[in-house]
């Protein structure tokens, strides 16, 4: 019954804030904060869930995001790209994570792998700028990326492209979506699992759990909704470049999750979305550099809520609530006291 | 193999790195016993342990449970075969309440359903009920032992393997500890390896000592905790 309420009233908010939002903001910009709001998210699930640390997470972005590009280019058709630019970063996140599972790799080695990882795609896409580099009829093009393909449409009417206004509802209606997915995960039995992997990976074991195989499949779903977010990045742009694999926007993802909270899954929403548009004005003037901003954020975030914005907002909500339910109960305790005690006085008056 | 065995240790050897932890160990089980493992400080009864469970793997020598070869197996490999293990450092889940705890140990085996049947049961078996919301990085020492004790019940184990499970515990929880591994012992195949002979005292049926890496004796309580050797063993006397 919670659970349902709870996606009714995430579902409404979403909804609100979706038709709320282009009254302050251009669509342009929100299809971007709602990508990056995915990516986010993606990482907020299995960092903060799964207790996986990736400093790759762009990897799977820019996976997607090529994956797009390259089958739109061979099949000449929308959506069957879209579910492609899925499967693929969800499939090599899943054969990745096994290997760095199965492997046993600790914490420190799993950052730094999945680092290389999305370095190694970076040096890689940015070298192919030959006539030899083709997948299909798809050439990746080195530095200057893919532009030129087959972007969504309506699938009923593949003349009427999703674009600017519409591309805005699509994304953010994705966004929902995978949010309330991920939430319905984590209340599930497996959802549960994960989080007693996070806690103690050791008991989890004892209990007969493979943690494995557990966290192999939290990162291809991590991975999954990563691609989703590249894909709509490919949408939107109308290019892939291999900047999408870089180390800044690896680094980024990690800061939007730190600043809005790790351990739930809306504080990477709002920290990719805030932070997406504090960079977004910041390009507008030259006086500070974007990244010394974005830095100081970073540490102060650490500093000041350590936990990030969206716990301690919600922490202060809940005190702030708590505190007004309890007066009053207090205070209609008091009334319920006030109203008895006339009728305890009056039958002893009666006696 | 004998049909009633159900834990076989052959030739147990743990190296690490020139160090020799496990010396040839070999131990039988029978089902439904309750064997104690004792031994000062190095005496290779941890690492026994941690080889039983898979949490390591030994450098040579082979172990059974229930006639399945588990040498090598991962730890989780061991438990689905039944077997219910609580390590020396409480291992708790310790941002979850108690009920989810227990819980998660039930529900591995179980449906949603049936798990929060259990976890009812073993709420109440461990008169944890009143703690069940509590949140396991608030409670005490003796009280996360109990919760530990609670998750591999839950489990349903028909071995149950226990790392010094007195240690920290106040007077009145060893006692409580006393009957609730009596209790387990009912059903169940017990290992407990301990390091206070108080609490052996009041539990064990069969002790193995172990000292240096080697199994030292194998007998009944009363008789090792009698042994002047045993005595001299802990207390650090030469003969």
């Amino acid at each position: 019954m919670n659970l349902i309420r709870e996606i009714i009233l995430t579902a409404f908010v979403g909804i609100l804030l979706m038709f709320l939002l282009p009254l302050g903001v251009d669509v342009f910009t929100l299809c971007l904060l709602s990508i990056y709001a995915l990516l986010g998210l993606s990482l907020g699930f299995i960092w903060g869930f799964g207790g996986i640390l990736c400093f790759g997470q762009a990897a799977f972005f820019g996976l997607g995001a090529y994956a797009y590009a390259i089958s739109a280019i061979n099949i000449g058709t929308p959506w069957g790209p879209f579910f492609i630019s899925i499967i693929v970063p969800a499939l090599v996140a899943a054969v990745f994570g096994a290997m760095l599972f199965y492997g046993r790799l600790n914490d420190v080695y799993l950052a730094v792998l999945t680092l290389v990882f999305t370095l190694i795609l970076y040096k890689f896409m940015n070298v192919t700028a030959g006539e030899e580099y083709v997948i299909g009829t798809a050439r990746l093009g080195g530095y200057n990326g893919i532009p030129g393909f087959e972007t969504l449409s309506l699938p009923w009417d593949p003349s009427e492209y999703l674009y600017g206004e519409s591309l805005y509802y699509f994304c953010l209606v994705l966004l929902l979506a995978c949010y309330l997915g991920l939430r319905w995960v984590l209340r599930s039995p497996f959802g549960r699992i994960v989080v007693a992997v996070r806690e103690n990976e050791l008991r989890a074991e004892l209990m007969g759990y493979d943690v494995r195989l557990i966290k192999t499949a939290v990162f291809a779903i991590g991975g999954g909704v990563a691609g989703l977010a590249g894909c709509l990045y490919a949408n939107w742009a109308e290019i892939v470049t291999p900047n999408l694999f870089s180390l800044g926007q690896s680094a980024e993802i990690i800061i939007w999750v730190i600043v809005g909270g790790a351990g739930t899954l809306a504080g990477p929403i709002l920290g990719a979305a805030g932070l997406g548009y504090l960079k977004y004005l910041l390009g507008q003037q030259s006086l500070i550099d974007n990244t010394l901003v974005m830095g100081a954020v970073l540490v102060l975030a650490v500093l000041l809520l350590p936990r990030g914005i969206f716990p301690t907002i919600a922490d202060l909500f809940q005190k702030r609530t708590g505190s007004r339910s309890s007066n009053r109960k207090r205070s209609s305790s008091r009334k319920r006291r006030a109203r008895r005690r006339p009728i305890r006085e009056g039958g002893r008056n009666g006696e | 193999m004998a049909n009633n065995t159900v834990v076989e240790a052959r030739d147990l050897t743990m190296r690490f790195e020139g160090v020799v932890a496990l010396d040839s160990v070999s131990l039988n089980l029978q089902r439904n016993e309750l064997r104690c493992l004792i031994g000062p400080n190095g005496a290779g009864k941890s690492t026994f342990f941690k080889c039983l469970t898979g949490m390591q793997t030994p450098t040579s020598g082979e172990i059974f449970i229930d006639g399945e070869n588990t040498t090598g197996l991962s730890p989780h490999q061991v438990a689905r075969l039944g077997v219910g293990i609580k390590t020396q450092v409480p291992s708790v889940m310790s941002g979850l309440t108690v009920r989810e705890n227990i819980w998660l140990a039930a529900r591995r085996t179980n449906r949603s359903r049936a798990a929060d049947r259990i976890v009812d049961d073993t709420l109440q078996r461990l008169e944890l009920e009143e703690i069940s919301r509590s949140e396991v990085s608030t409670l005490a020492h003796g009280q996360r032992q109990i919760v530990e004790l609670g998750i591999v019940l839950a489990g349903e184990p028909w071995l149950v393997l226990l790392d010094e499970p007195a240690a920290g515990l106040t007077s009145d929880e060893v006692e409580r500890m006393v009957s609730v591994i009596h209790e387990i012992n009912k059903s169940a195949t017990l290992i407990v390896v301990e390091h206070d002979m108080h609490f052996i005292r009041m539990i064990a049926k069969m002790v193995t000592v172990f000292h240096q890496g080697r199994v030292l004796i194998e007998e009944d309580a009363e008789t090792v905790l009698n042994d002047p050797v045993v005595r001299d063993v802990y207390l650090g006397k030469r003969q």
